[in-house]
């Protein structure tokens, strides 16, 4: 075996590691947002105040006019999944196998489980950490699909009929509920007494 | 701001630390949001974001309970060792990764900067914020590991014989 000095060795192998061009895209972009959200002079902030207020009196109409709470819950819940899963935070704890997951999640109320919904040769587990819906403690599971090669995210957690109600329920014969959110795709619905949600990148 | 050769410098630096892609993009992404909502202008951006690298990272191992290695204190260094006694090490030429996966968080770092920025053992000290001769021991313990754990495949080929 052909040997070299460690230095080199060590050098030449990370050197040969780089962002793909979609992470650089990502990560260009966060600079792009908050260039957009704290612009430099005094205008723009006038501008930004402006633009903020009128964000916030359209929303508060819409919810008043157009809205009920029943009816925005799954907007809701899809707008924090996405939000959620575009950081890709890191993951607290990696495995491909769902029992050592299980054994990791000890401060929740409830056990996470594979869904009817998703085939386990379809994707590989990457791992999971604690997060919340809507202030409720949940479990998020990180896949890769085997096929496309995304990278999607499964949120569990306990079904609360007082939180959310009017959700899909598989037992019942109902099929997930879909919503739009930040380019996502998320599928919402109850099985098996937890509330899950599947984010998918719009095809 | 930054650019993408900033950030793939960011990004090897990342891997360095965490020896793994996943864990170094998300380690970079952290710390670019973390910049970005500091919302502060600094003179030098890519050391600025290096340093939230850093200590993002050395917070995530005290979360994961990752264990550093205790130094061992200067006096107890062999008289003839220095910096050279470890660029005289070599290992068979697919070993890199699982050389750089073998060593602690804290050596893989020390490795990034003496391998990749080529930073001398006092500039090392001043990056990491230690004593030279805590990198020295370091060093020497690193050396120690390497040719110990790997046997025949990582050899030192001149300097003091372990």
């Amino acid at each position: 075996m052909k040997q070299k000095n460690i230095k080199e060795s060590i050098g030449e192998h990370v050197n040969r590691q780089s962002l793909s061009e979609a992470q650089l895209d990502r990560l260009m972009g966060l600079q792009n947002n908050v260039e957009e959200i704290n612009p430099p002079n005094r205008v723009q902030q006038y501008r930004l105040v402006a633009t903020f207020s009128t964000v916030i009196v359209i929303l508060l109409t819409t919810l008043y006019f157009n809205l009920g709470p029943d009816q925005s819950l799954d907007k809701r819940i899809g707008n924090e999944v996405a939000l959620n899963h575009i950081k890709l935070k890191p993951l607290e704890i990696q495995s491909a196998d769902l029992d050592v997951l299980r054994e990791y999640f000890t401060e929740l109320d409830f056990v996470p489980i594979e869904s009817s919904l998703i085939k386990p040769s379809a994707k590989t587990l990457l791992g999971g950490r604690y997060c919340s819906i809507q202030g409720i403690t949940a479990a998020q599971l990180r896949f890769k699909d085997n096929q496309s090669g995304q990278i999607q995210s499964l949120y569990q957690t306990t079904y609360s009929p007082d939180v959310f109600n009017n959700l899909p329920k598989l037992e019942e014969g109902q099929q997930p509920i879909t919503v739009y959110s930040g380019g996502l795709e998320v599928d919402i619905w109850v099985e098996k007494g937890l509330l899950f949600a599947l984010t998918r990148q719009v095809q | 701001m930054y650019d993408k050769e900033m950030l793939q410098k960011l990004y090897r630096y990342c891997y360095a630390l965490t020896c793994n892609e996943q864990n170094a993009y998300d380690l970079l992404q952290n710390a670019l949001e973390k910049y970005l909502a500091s919302n502060i202008t600094v003179d030098h951006v890519s050391a600025y974001i290096k340093k939230i690298i850093h200590n993002q990272f050395i917070d995530d191992c005290r979360r994961q309970k990752i264990v550093q290695f205790d130094d061992i204190e200067e006096e107890n260094l062999p008289a003839d060792f220095d910096m050279r006694t470890l660029e005289s090490i070599v290992i068979n030429d697919d070993l890199a990764e699982k050389v750089l996966a073998f060593l602690a968080p804290g050596e893989r770092e020390l490795v990034y900067f003496w391998a990749i920025e080529g930073y001398s053992t006092s500039q090392i000290a001043e990056h990491m914020e230690i004593p030279r001769g805590t990198v020295l021991s370091k060093i020497y313990r690193m050396r120690e590991k390497l040719v110990k754990h790997f046997d025949g495949d990582v050899r030192s080929v001149a300097g003091a014989q372990l």
